[in-house]
Parts: structure tokens; sequence; C-alpha cells
């Protein structure tokens, strides 16, 4: 993901175009035959149509799972929101209660950190 | 301050070998083989055991796997590298030691520039730990922490520091006062309060009126409610959400089985 700055004021993590799509073609393609199985469902048993709901959740959330990042100057809060057509989570950080930013090497990989935010009382991930 | 005034849980981190002149300490490498040493174990136990039960074909299979395993296992078992604290020889340096051979010393460095540093540990802010060079210790209480590291610094003649009063700035400790008003004065500024609180001691220490103080602590205890409320981002009630679109799937389900049995 990278910083994508939208007015003077306000920023967002974006992903690059090429994820998007990439993305999207894949969990389309998930989603599609999922859905083309659902065609045969009169062959199927009661028990083997639920276990199909729980692969078609995956599918569900694999399409519409999206997180947003945004830095909102004006109002001091950088907000990250979780939804999935639906919202799911939300996190709201205030800026000004920030005390440090710390960067921490990321388990088992060489070249890989993460940015941690430390708040006075508690530490938060802030992973892109 | 010595060895053995250390808590348990230094003492653990820290071994005695070779002390006063030198401290031999693990390095990270020196943990990661033990680690895969022992997960080695694992999938050593079993041929041993087929080695010895079983007969003809499958035992010489089972025999061939121990013998490739067990010299695995026992080379990262009796490899160990430390990083060496010298004090005759004023130096810091990295050795490996194999069955009692000891390898060449590398990473030579003058002992006088080795870091110590006090710090908030890095998952949990209420704990603390001490990092020597490279080397982190997660070692818990402050008193406990203090103590570790007026060792190593009394021992080895170093300069301490910590990150603690004036998070995240790095402030210079006197090694010649005594533990019990070191850990005072740290604890005074620390223990349960928010960072901007410690500043604000430390100003009145260094004679800041005292009406100011008053001023910034109210203000501290609004921040203080309101940056303890930041939720994490992913709470387990998280999960349930995640089934909300279950039963329509599960309905879509039963209707087009429903539909194509018609």
């Amino acid at each position: 993901m990278r910083f994508k700055q939208l007015s003077p004021t306000i920023a967002i993590m974006a992903k690059t175009q090429a994820q998007t799509i990439g993305r999207w073609i894949f969990a389309s393609l998930v989603a599609s035959l999922t859905l083309f199985n659902a065609l045969g469902f009169e062959h199927w048993s009661y028990a083997e149509v639920i276990i199909w709901s729980f692969i078609a959740l995956l599918s569900w959330h694999l399409l519409f799972a999206r997180r947003r990042i945004q830095f909102d100057l004006e109002r001091q809060l950088i907000t990250i929101n979780v939804s999935s057509l639906y919202p799911l989570t939300q996190q709201v950080i205030p800026i000004n209660h920030i005390a440090a930013f710390q960067i921490q090497q990321r388990l088992g990989q060489l070249h890989g950190y993460d940015l941690l935010i430390v708040m006075d009382t508690q530490i938060e991930p802030l992973k892109f | 301050m010595q060895y053995s005034q250390l808590s348990k849980k230094a003492q653990r981190f820290i071994n005695p070998d070779g002390l006063p002149e030198q401290l031999r300490l693990a390095t990270k490498s020196h943990y990661v083989r033990r680690g895969l040493a022992l997960l080695g174990l694992l999938p050593l136990s079993a041929p041993l055991i087929m080695a010895i039960t079983l007969d003809g074909g499958e035992q010489t299979f089972y025999q061939f796997v121990v013998a490739l395993l067990l010299p695995v296992v026992l080379i990262l078992w009796a490899f160990k590298q430390h990083l060496v604290l010298d004090n005759p020889s004023q130096q810091r340096f990295v050795q490996s030691q194999f069955l009692g051979y000891h390898f060449k010393k590398a990473y030579l460095a003058p002992l006088k520039s080795t870091e110590l540093l006090l710090r908030h540990d890095s998952y949990n802010r209420n704990q603390y730990e001490l990092k020597l060079h490279n080397l982190v210790y997660p070692i818990g209480s402050l008193t406990d922490t203090t103590q570790a590291m007026m060792f190593f610094a009394q021992t080895f003649n170093l300069s301490a520091k910590e990150q603690i009063t004036q998070f995240p700035n790095i402030r210079e400790l006197d090694i010649l006062s005594s533990n019990e008003q070191l850990i005072a004065s740290l604890s005074l500024n620390c223990q349960d309060k928010p960072i901007a609180q410690e500043v604000d001691t430390i100003n009145t220490v260094d004679g800041y009126s005292a009406q100011a103080t008053d001023v910034k602590e109210n203000g501290n205890l609004a921040h203080r409610s309101l940056s303890a409320d930041i939720e994490p981002l992913w709470p387990p009630k998280l999960i349930l959400k995640l089934f909300y679109p279950l039963p329509f799937i599960m309905a879509f389900g039963f209707a087009m089985k429903f539909i194509g049995s018609l």
C-alpha cells in the first residue's frame, strides 16, 4: 500500500492498481465458481448445502472485505475502517495523543518492518 | 551490584560463567539454533522408536533416517555462540564454540562502545526490558531491570542510559549512585502515569512553577481517559460479525435446492 494525498488535509493509504485488479479478478473467479455450484443443488444433501454456505461466506469476504486507512489533519484523527459491504470494525486514533512511533522488525522477515504507534498507555500496531 | 543479587528472571538470561573477568551472553542465533535443535527432536523421535522396534527392511530404512538426523540435531545443539564482554582486554566480541573448541573472535569492538539501555517493553508498556548492544532482555519489573542494568554497568564500567522518564528521549544515568536511589527516581516518574505527566514531574524537580504543573495535570486527566479509550482493531466480537451474511447465504442455498427439485 502507498500513501496517497487526496486534499491538503486528508490522505489515505491506497492500493496500487495492479493489486486492486488482481484481487478483483481472483475474487470474482472464486465467487462465480461458488455460485455456479448452486445450480446443481437438487442432487446435494442438506449437510452439503450447509458446508457450501460456509465456503460461499469465505468467497463473500474475499470479494467485498476492504480496509480503509484515513489520515485527517483537520480533525487530527487516524481512522481505520474494515468493512465487507456492511461495517465490520473501526478504530479511531487521535493524532495529538501519539507519544512516539516505533519501528520493529517483523518476526521471521529479514526486510519486513512494522510501524507501531506508541500511545501514552498502550502500543497500537499500524500495518499497511 | 553482585550477580547473586539479581532477580531469578535476570539470572536465567545471564550466565555467570567466567565472572568477574568476562561475561558470555548467548546471541540471538544461538537461541535460534537451540530452537531448531528442539524442533529437530520431533522428527527424530519417531524414527528412533521405529529403528529399535521394527525389523527387516523397514528397520534399515529408519536406521538411515536416524543416522541422517541425529548428527544434524547434535551439531545444532553443540554449536554455541556468545557475545563476550571481556574486562582484561576491554573488548567486546562474538565468539563461536563447538565441543570445547573456541573459534576466532569476530566483531571486535571496544567495550566502552557497548550500548546499555533501559526502556519499556516493546509489547507491554507496563513491563521493562534491557537492551545490551543488540541483545534484548525482557526482564519485567522496573526494580529487577534496573538491578540487571546496574550489574552490567558496574561490572564492565559501561555508560547506562534510560528511555523511560522522558520517552522517547534517551537520558544518561549516573551509575555511581545507589540502586535504591535510582529506582526511586525512575519509578517516581513512570509508574502508571502517562508520559506527559512524567515530563511535568521532572519540570518541577528542575524548578518550574508548581502552578503550571497543576494546570498540565488537569489537562492530562482528560487526555488520559481519551487515549485509554482506543479500542483494538480486531476485537474478539468481530468473529461473530463475520458470520452475519451466513443465514442469507444458507437461505439462498436452500431456495436453490428447493427450486432445483421442483
